[in-house]
């Protein structure tokens, strides 16, 4: 498909690469700014939950970690107790080192419109997902 | 809702269907009416208008022997209320993360 839904947002965070990393992958950290709460692993392969700020559930495979350059990962909101796959989307970090801190960089890609790629075939919730690199 | 907004996209990814779009934004028209208005043949004009309707995004109504197209712009702001809803989400999730390392001004 020549289109796509895809949102793309930037910000310049005052920090060096590593401690944006952490807070890119760190529970703790990921609370205060990406989730109500976070129960995820940033580990190739890891899946887990988040909590929006909005009390809604998302259920989250991370499908690359490259520490301190980029976060790869398809989330999907959770409904009547599963993923809700028409609704998922797949989300790219990327992390650049700036004169005034960090530029992190999003894009979020409906999975809907995801062309078909390695990486991106084994997600609709395909249990053997995990033995991605 | 999804397929939906996929066909959304696909329709207006080509040039003609866009134009053709354009033209129905204006005012209801005719197929034939269209193709007088584009470098296309009528059958082509056909073509596109069936990919459009399949999309949601022309509705059409018969007068005697003619048909009259027009443009419905229900299905194109679902899509833009995907993008609209996720950039600003990720405006605030970018915001509090950079709030978390501003220096604290307490």
């Amino acid at each position: 498909m020549a289109a796509v839904r895809r949102t793309g947002r930037s910000v310049v965070v005052p920090a060096g690469v590593d401690a944006v990393w952490r807070a890119l992958t760190d529970p703790r950290w990921l609370e205060r700014w990406l989730a109500g709460a976070a129960d995820l692993e940033a580990r190739a392969g890891a899946s887990g939950t988040l909590r929006d700020v909005d009390g809604s559930d998302r259920e989250v495979e991370v499908l690359a970690a490259e520490p301190g350059r980029r976060l790869l990962f398809a989330w999907w909101p959770r409904r009547h107790g599963g993923r809700d796959l028409d609704a998922g989307s797949m989300v790219e970090i990327t992390l650049g080192a700036e004169a005034r801190g960090t530029r992190v960089a999003v894009t979020e890609t409906a999975l809907a419109d995801q062309p078909p790629e390695p990486g991106g075939r084994a997600l609709a919730g395909a249990p053997g997902a995990g033995a991605g690199s | 809702m999804t397929s939906r907004q996929d066909a959304v996209f696909a329709a207006l990814a080509d040039p003609t269907r866009r134009a053709v779009v354009r033209l129905l934004a204006d005012r209801p028209a005719t197929p034939t009416e269209l193709a007088s208005a584009l470098p296309v043949s009528r059958q082509a004009v056909a073509k596109h208008l069936a990919v459009l309707r399949a999309a949601g995004l022309v509705e059409h109504a018969r007068e005697g022997r003619r048909v009259r197209y027009r443009f419905q712009p229900a299905p194109l702001s679902e899509v833009l209320r995907w993008m609209a809803g996720t950039a600003a989400a990720w405006d605030a999730r970018l915001e509090r993360l950079r709030g978390l390392f501003e220096p604290a001004a307490d």
